[in-house]
């Protein structure tokens, strides 16, 4: 769950990026975070994993009230969700599995735990033939969703994906999404920061746009169809 | 930390030495240089000491008796000797002794004194052991008032002079070896710098999949340890060697000027030397890594 009560954030160069934002994001929710860029998305996203501290307000995320976090709790609090990254930020010089599995590596997980688990995220993103590639020899949306899979590894209540079809083509990008639906279908919350008008529009979900650091709109929760 | 990390961390270790193994000789390099400049100051300050006490511990005066000595003089200084309750008991060496003595240790050599053709340079002199030690200095400045006596030798001034050695080797050495640990630590914290920079891409995903800064500072920590290992290692190795050859070289000079045997302060110079140079690799790696994970690139986003 995340919840902004008047938050604001300014950068000390004196750009306000957020003003005063309020909104609530239950658990197992699929939102579309969207706005241009420069709107605070990226301000927004980087609050919320807390690589950023709002200068007014109060948040919490996943049961942490952001006021109160500590240092040392940050890495716990971040346990609780997975990041996808426009640019897949996946490592070279490993394989499929072991970026993964790097991810789980990690947070102190025992080998046996994490080759079960990799195996099975890999499968749902379809991509259990590919875990002794190098990322280098997939495409983008292969790619992707192998960062997808690093994201869901440590099994987290939230999904946040940074404009993850940023880097790849349109009909990948529509697969990107169904799979995200997929995944929150199955409980996880997911939250797609985009851009993509055209790509939100083919699914019906709840949209907040952002603009000028403000929530301009915000179509309010929707149950998902049948027919995505 | 769980023991399943521990293999992964420290595999990841010696991997990134690996990778970097440039800067990690450099490290190595200086923290060699600096170990074997310790190990040889107190290679040098333990043998001093170790002398100074073995004259310490002896109970001899050499005393010289003015040239051209008759019979006369001769049996006045015996006279004094008798008269003084701390003598144990007098070597008398004669001047034909002392020459003697003086050709058979310069072997061949030894022909040199003939030039001195019948003329002998050497004064006779008298061995003196005194009986309590504690007042060897009162019982010196008797036997320098004695007139026939042209010098009497002290041990003190000899192991005055050691001692000042000693010191000045300590005190330069204290700076020297301070200042290049310095320098050891500098190279290493940027050996470990670039290690870091190298792997932020898995910096940054450690921190978005909620790695803590503890288990992220490990693999730097175990390469600056093992840089420090390695260090250790390599020097007590030189320095055994060079040290068996200065032990030689001074065995040969004279034989009974012997060096500490190598092998009785072995063991406490490997522990010194590694737990040393293990110890100023983990500092600098720290280091290191602190300052990074402090700064913006310690984050998920603001890295690449």
């Amino acid at each position: 769950m995340i919840e902004f009560r008047g938050v604001t954030k300014t950068y000390p160069n004196g750009t306000t990026a957020l003003k005063d934002v309020n909104l609530t994001i239950e658990d197992g929710e699929f939102v579309f975070i969207v706005g241009s860029s420069g709107a605070g998305k990226s301000t927004f996203l980087k609050l919320i994993i807390r690589e950023e501290v709002a200068n007014a307000g109060k948040i919490l995320v996943n049961g942490y009230d952001f006021s109160t976090l500590k240092r040392r709790d940050i890495p716990y609090m971040r346990r609780t969700m997975g990041i996808v990254f426009q640019d897949f930020r996946l490592i070279p010089k490993m394989s499929v599995f072991d970026n993964v599995a790097f991810a789980m590596r990690v947070t102190g997980a025992p080998p046996r735990q994490i080759r079960k688990r990799v195996s099975k995220v890999l499968a749902l993103v379809g991509l259990s033939h590919k875990a002794r590639c190098m990322p280098g020899e997939l495409s983008g949306g292969e790619q992707q969703r192998v960062g997808l899979a690093r994201a869901m590894v440590n099994n987290p209540k939230m999904i946040v994906a940074d404009e993850p079809t940023g880097n790849i083509d349109p009909e990948r990008s529509f697969e990107m999404v169904k799979l995200l639906s997929e995944i929150n279908r199955r409980g996880t919350t997911v939250l797609m920061v985009t851009h993509e008008m055209s790509l939100v529009e083919r699914f019906d979900r709840r949209v907040i746009q952002i603009d000028e650091g403000s929530v301009i709109s915000d179509t309010g929760v929707k149950e998902p169809h049948e027919d995505e | 930390m769980k023991t399943s990390s521990l293999g992964y961390l420290i595999r990841e270790g010696f991997r990134s030495l690996w990778t970097n193994r440039n800067m990690a000789l450099a490290s190595i390099g200086v923290l060699l240089s600096c170990l074997m400049l310790l190990g040889s100051a107190v290679l040098v300050v333990l043998n001093i000491n170790q002398a100074v006490g073995w004259m310490e511990s002896q109970n001899i005066v050499m005393v010289y008796l003015k040239s051209g000595t008759t019979q006369a003089d001769i049996d006045v200084v015996e006279e004094a000797f008798s008269r003084m309750d701390n003598i144990a008991e007098t070597k008398f060496i004669s001047k034909e002794e002392a020459l003697e003595t003086q050709k058979k240790a310069l072997g061949e050599d030894g022909d040199l004194f003939d030039s001195y053709q019948g003329e002998n340079p050497f004064p006779d002199a008298y061995q003196v052991s005194v009986k309590d030690v504690e007042r060897y200095t009162e019982t010196a400045e008797e036997l320098r008032r004695i007139s026939q006596i042209e010098k009497v030798t002290e041990r003190t001034e000899e192991a005055q002079t050691m001692l000042s050695v000693r010191n000045t080797v300590s005190v330069v050495s204290f700076w020297v070896i301070g200042l290049l640990i310095l320098v050891a630590l500098f190279i290493i914290s940027n050996t470990i710098k670039i290690t870091i920079y190298e792997r932020r891409l898995e910096v940054s995903i450690m921190k978005s999949v909620g790695a803590t800064n503890g288990f992220i500072t490990m693999p730097f920590l175990i390469e600056g340890m093992l840089i420090g290992l390695i260090a250790g290692l390599l020097s007590t190795g030189i320095l055994w060697y060079v040290y068996g050859l200065a032990a030689d070289g001074i065995f040969k000079m004279s034989a009974f000027a012997t060096l500490i045997p190598f092998s009785n302060v072995g063991w406490l110079v490997l522990l010194c030397f590694i737990g040393i140079g293990m110890a100023a690799g983990a500092l600098g790696s720290f280091i290191s890594v602190q300052r990074y994970l402090r700064t913006n690139g310690g984050g998920v986003y603001n890295v690449l």
